[in-house]
């Protein structure tokens, strides 16, 4: 059964709305929760995990992540997006991440590529199209991680975070003109590096 | 204005889908729902303590009103005159609490003490267990006080002398007048028990005159010393010293 608020069901509601909903506990306040998440939980998760390139600490700083935003429910603006709200805790927490781990945030993305960018495809035979469209991607996102720090940071946030480059600009603190030239440089160096290894 | 390249983003969509653990899943959900479940509860605490106010308003509104309510409380406001106790002996040592029995709770209490050869027992009372009650009248209190007295010395009566070491070994637990149970052996020593730890200098020289008259045996001078001393100590009871005087005297 479909629950309904306002006329719509709560799967059909905004992420803003929901978390709303979810920070002044009304009636569906759990449910407005967990459908909040399952639209987040992957890019959030594929944030952190490509940002610090080590599943186990991604596990644990993508709970910590979600953990503060339920914790500072109260404190979410929803004149704001939850998605750039989202990604600046999560932001937050990954320089946090690094100062612990005695590096800059800005040199941590200079660490090498992790194992799980190293897996093996399987065992089974893959159509040769579909194989080798998987292999471009692979090799996309293994050069996704050896952008330099700032480029990769945007990277990530406008197409796993689907954020727009002024979103970006606001989390990051930056003039979007900054934002815009570093997605352009990343863009072209991705495009280099495909070509070399295709 | 679209920034993103559609060829890298189709390619880049395609690739890695990695979705967090199911574990992670379920803790972070469990954890929304904890805080979603405890934030209700906070938020229904003002009203809570609302409700809790207009619920005890009225009950003491109906205490304040009710006249009977309103002596009792004046009463138990004034202060309670210190019963002159014949038996209860002012006590030597700040330690041991000589209370007299002041209420109907005191009486029962005495009413449990059962003295047998050396040992003394003192049943727990069950209004000691209870620590607070209604606040009796000092009217009631002053009826139960004579009458406890009188009670006591009924029990008095009855009971057999007891051994000092017994005595010395549980002094905690003797009730009120404990003193009057205590016969020692020596006059000095009854002496040492009921005088008083400060003395002015005129009761510091009777209380130095009545030891060295005893000490020689002056028994008819000590026994006058002893009524000048009844006379500056009401407070203390000087019977047992007295009836030793007059015990050594006729010897």
């Amino acid at each position: 059964m479909l629950k309904r608020v306002h006329g719509k069901t709560i799967s059909q509601q905004s992420d803003e709305q929901l978390m709303v909903m979810y920070a002044n506990n009304t009636h569906h306040a759990q449910r407005a929760f967990a459908v909040l998440y399952e639209r987040h939980k992957g890019p959030l998760y594929r944030f952190v995990l490509k940002s610090i390139n080590n599943e186990t600490q991604a596990d644990e700083l993508f709970q910590d992540l979600w953990f503060r935003i339920i914790q500072h429910k109260d404190n979410f603006n929803a004149k704001q997006t939850f998605t750039t709200w989202a990604y600046t805790i999560a932001r937050r927490l990954l320089i946090d991440y690094y100062r612990k781990q005695g590096k800059r945030y800005e040199q941590a993305f200079d660490e090498s590529i992790s194992e799980h960018h190293h897996e093996t495809t399987g065992h089974y035979q893959l159509p040769e199209q579909a194989l080798q469209q998987k292999r471009h991607a692979k090799a996309l996102h293994k050069a996704v991680t050896e952008l330099p720090p700032d480029q990769r940071e945007v990277f990530l946030l406008f197409h796993e975070g689907d954020l727009t480059l002024q979103q970006i600009a606001e989390i990051t603190h930056q003039p979007k003109e900054r934002i815009k030239s570093r997605y352009r440089y990343a863009l072209k160096k991705l495009k280099n590096t495909l070509q070399v290894l295709l | 204005m679209n920034h993103k390249d559609p060829h890298i983003d189709q390619l880049y969509q395609k690739g890695d889908k990695t979705q967090p653990p199911k574990s992670i899943d379920d803790a972070i959900l469990a954890h929304a729902e904890q805080a979603h479940q405890s934030t209700r509860l906070g938020r229904l605490r003002p009203w809570l303590a609302a409700a809790s106010v207009l619920f005890a308003l009225p009950i003491l509104w109906l205490m304040l009103e009710q006249p009977e309510l309103q002596q009792v409380r004046q009463e138990s406001l004034q202060p309670e005159p210190i019963p002159s106790a014949p038996v209860s002996n002012h006590s030597p040592k700040p330690d041991v609490k000589s209370k007299p029995a002041t209420s109907a709770e005191d009486r029962n209490a005495q009413d449990k003490i059962t003295v047998t050869g050396s040992r003394i027992k003192r049943q727990e009372s069950e209004s000691d267990m209870a620590g607070l009650e209604a606040p009796i009248t000092a009217a009631k209190s002053r009826a139960a006080t004579k009458e406890a007295h009188q009670e006591f010395s009924e029990l008095k009566a009855e009971q057999e002398p007891l051994a000092e070491d017994s005595l010395q070994s549980a002094p905690a637990i003797l009730p009120v007048n404990n003193q009057m149970q205590q016969i020692p052996k020596s006059i000095t020593d009854l002496i040492e028990r009921i005088k008083p730890e400060k003395l002015t200098e005129t009761e510091q020289t009777l209380w130095q005159d009545l030891e060295q008259q005893i000490a020689h045996q002056q028994w008819q001078k000590s026994q006058k010393t002893l009524q000048q001393l009844k006379e500056t100590h009401p407070e203390i009871n000087f019977d047992p010293l007295q009836l030793k005087l007059k015990q050594l005297s006729s010897d």
